[in-house]
């Protein structure tokens, strides 16, 4: 064992900033999870709304609620979970860092470039941990077909099609949510932020992105983003708007797939010209004797939040695959290029 | 620069006014939201959003603060259409508001209103559709708060209006789309449309028009349609055939499945509620919306069940006049049918429908 992971095989000790909706939702079940599997303890908690972070801490075995972010800053403290208004992410997670603290923040990164910058540089200057929630990366869907697409049985790729968002109705705190200063942009950094990395993680780096929005002097809530790659290319339409199926669609050169924005452990694929196609549901593989078979149903949904931070801890110690705060920083730097490129959404009717 | 309120600014009237105000710009427009997920639409624009509850006067009071008028454009369930009626009006009155428009519906007089019907025909509290009474019950809650209040208060009633983000366009094209469209008697009776640019049109007028204070008025379109005329466009742009769709006889009809509003008010349920029950919950209540669809049943079309609200509809043989709007607002819609039908199906492009044959698949 090295030190390193002598160092960790107690709980790890994490704070977290931020109390709001994602954190109440999603990551306290995860944390209450893990605290119970003896995998970290959470110490502290902030939030600007003293009694978000008491409702917080609630559930968790006892973590005190502090009533300054620098207060979290403490010795004992190994990681840092920051769930803050996405406008704070950069100050918040190099002040943890410049403390010797790791950091996991929550999508997006930053709110602009610079900042996402600033951040990478802190990690690597201080050599502290700084991974990023972008949990679908952890569907076992998600990864499944990453296998299968680079397995080549579908073919070369040659068309992507998405559609995600519907009306909006995330519990945000205010309407401020919706300004550029706050959150860095409207439903491209929200939702975009997850699709253009999957996508990237999917089919690597696009040669480039042609954008246009719906924004008329705020933030955007239709976007269309057009990705060329190499061989092909991706229609992406996002919508804070209206509802239709949330759909990624890959049609290659042997076959065709399709997966459900979230839906964590199946999707669709078939073969042109045959008569049935596969709906999946995956399983873990279990060895039975000599031969591979089916094990339990790979985890819904909400458990890519443990996963992710399972992940994050291990990373701790040595290697485990997560979103590095430089591979978001790539997707951030083509959110980026296509704000600053951006052009009007074609809409007649609004005349 | 006068300041207008709009009370349902996230709905797709209200957000149409407030596109359209501020297209104009010849007002200081205040959109206002029931909660601040809300405000992702009005936000498209660099323009504050005000949160309040329509049923709290006090939530509702600082929102109409320094506003000249108010458009209430709230959608809801007939209990909510009724107990709001009251808190707008008394927040109006504490705000100092000049004219209060509120958004009724043509439907106070049926949806298959007898012929000769106008705005001085009286209203029944008694009809069987619940929406249709709460109208009725609001608008008369209206009158009593004028003959005590100060606000002056102009009552609007569109008929069927259509458009962007409006149910009898996106709604029906998911219901073409999904195989759940139907045409009760082959849609040949009256649709009483109005495209939805014309209701803003018609809010505009109402808002400075003199002499019009305690009154209602009917609204349409300037030209005479029927539901297949309706259908049409939209099932050409689907890349359906409008004749293939069920045309149940109005003796099918029952009121078994909820109505459109009720499904979108499930619907609108589910999404608030998604983020905060466990999924398998969420599960349970998708599968029960998608129970509320029906089977597409074309080979026996007799068997087709339809909804009370929509074979009155489908049936309806009088469309009722919008002259008292011409006459006293000077309401001439800018719209045609025609324009208001392309306009929708360019909206159904923008929204990702696959329009004109062109599959997003293909």
């Amino acid at each position: 064992m090295t030190t390193a992971q002598a160092r960790y095989s107690s709980p790890v000790r994490v704070a977290v900033a931020g109390c709001g909706a994602v954190s109440r939702l999603y990551y306290a079940p995860a944390l209450r999870r893990l605290e119970a599997a003896g995998r970290l303890h959470v110490e502290g908690v902030f939030d600007p709304d003293p009694k978000a972070a008491a409702i917080f801490a609630k559930n968790l075995s006892g973590p005190r609620t502090v009533s300054s972010y620098e207060d979290l800053l403490c010795k004992s403290t190994q990681l840092i979970i920051l769930a803050s208004p996405p406008e704070f992410h950069a100050r918040q997670a190099i002040d943890a860092l410049e403390s010797g603290i790791a950091v996991h923040c929550e999508k997006p990164l930053a709110t602009n470039v610079k900042d996402g910058e600033r951040m990478v540089e802190a990690a690597a200057k201080c050599n502290r941990l700084l991974s990023v929630g972008l949990m679908r990366r952890r569907f076992a869907a998600t990864r499944s077909i990453r296998e299968l697409l680079n397995s080549k049985v579908l073919g070369d790729v040659t068309f992507i099609d998405v559609f995600e968002g519907g009306p909006f109705d995330w519990p945000v705190a205010s309407p401020d949510y919706f300004t550029r200063s706050q959150s860095g942009g409207g439903v491209l950094l929200d939702i975009g932020t997850h699709v253009l990395d999957l996508l990237r993680w999917w089919f690597g780096e696009p040669l480039s992105a042609v954008y246009e929005d719906d924004s008329m002097g705020g933030v955007e809530a239709n976007c269309r983003i057009t990705l060329r790659f190499r061989d092909f290319e991706a229609d992406i339409r996002l919508s804070r708007d209206w509802a239709r199926p949330n759909r990624y669609f890959v049609r290659a050169t042997n076959g065709w797939l399709t997966w459900i924005a979230n839906d964590a452990r199946n999707f669709s694929f078939g073969l042109h010209g045959a008569n049935s196609a596969a709906e999946v549901l995956l399983h873990h593989p279990v060895n039975r004797g000599a031969e591979p078979t089916l094990g339990s149903v790979c985890p819904d949904f909400e458990f890519a939040f443990d996963s992710q931070l399972e992940a994050t801890i291990a990373a701790l110690t040595g290697h485990a695959e997560i979103v590095s705060g430089s591979d978001a920083l790539t997707t951030l730097k083509l959110i980026e290029g296509c704000y600053a490129t951006r052009a009007p959404m074609s809409a007649g009717w609004m005349l | 620069m006068r300041r207008i309120a709009v009370l349902g600014a996230s709905g797709f009237i209200g957000n149409r006014t407030v596109e359209i105000f501020q297209r104009d710009g010849d007002v200081d427009v205040c959109p206002v939201v029931q909660r601040p997920s809300r405000a992702a639409l009005p936000r498209r624009f660099d323009l504050p959003v005000q949160i309040a509850n329509a049923l709290d006067t006090n939530s509702l009071t600082a929102a109409f603060e320094g506003c000249d008028n108010v458009i209430m454009a709230i959608a809801g369930d007939p209990k909510t259409i009724v107990r709001s009626i009251e808190p707008v009006y008394r927040a109006a009155m504490r705000s100092n508001v000049r004219r209060l428009i509120y958004l009724s519906s043509a439907s106070v007089h049926g949806q298959s209103p007898a012929t000769g019907v106008d705005e001085t025909t009286p209203l029944s509290k008694r009809q069987p559709l619940a929406y249709n009474s709460a109208k009725v019950v609001a608008e008369q809650q209206l009158g009593r708060l004028r003959e005590i209040g100060r606000v002056e208060v102009v009552i609007l009633r569109p008929g069927i209006v259509f458009g962007p983000r409006s149910q009898w366009t996106g709604g029906v094209a998911d219901e073409i789309l999904n195989g759940t469209a139907y045409l009760t008697e082959g849609g040949w009776g009256v649709c009483n449309s109005i495209y939805v640019d014309n209701l803003v049109h018609a809010i505009k007028l109402a808002l400075v028009a003199p002499n019009v204070d305690g009154k209602a008025f009917l609204l349409g379109d300037a030209e005479a349609v029927t539901w297949r005329d309706l259908y049409l466009p939209i099932c050409e742009a689907l890349g359906y055939d409008l004749d293939g769709l069920p045309t149940p006889k109005m003796a099918d009809a029952v009121d078994e499945r909820p109505s459109l509003a009720q499904r979108v008010g499930a619907m609108n349920s589910y999404q608030s509620l998604r983020w905060i029950v466990p999924r398998p919950a969420r599960a349970a209540v998708k599968a029960a919306i998608r129970e509320m669809r029906w089977p597409l049943n074309t080979e026996n079309p007799a068997s087709y069940p339809v909804t009370l609200e929509r074979a009155l509809l489908h049936t309806s043989s009088y469309r009722p006049p919008y002259a008292r709007a011409e006459r006293e607002l000077g309401y001439c819609p800018p719209i045609t049918f025609d324009e208001g039908c392309r306009r929708s199906v360019e909206w159904l492009g923008f929204a990702g429908y696959p329009i004109d044959g062109r599959s997003r698949h293909a």
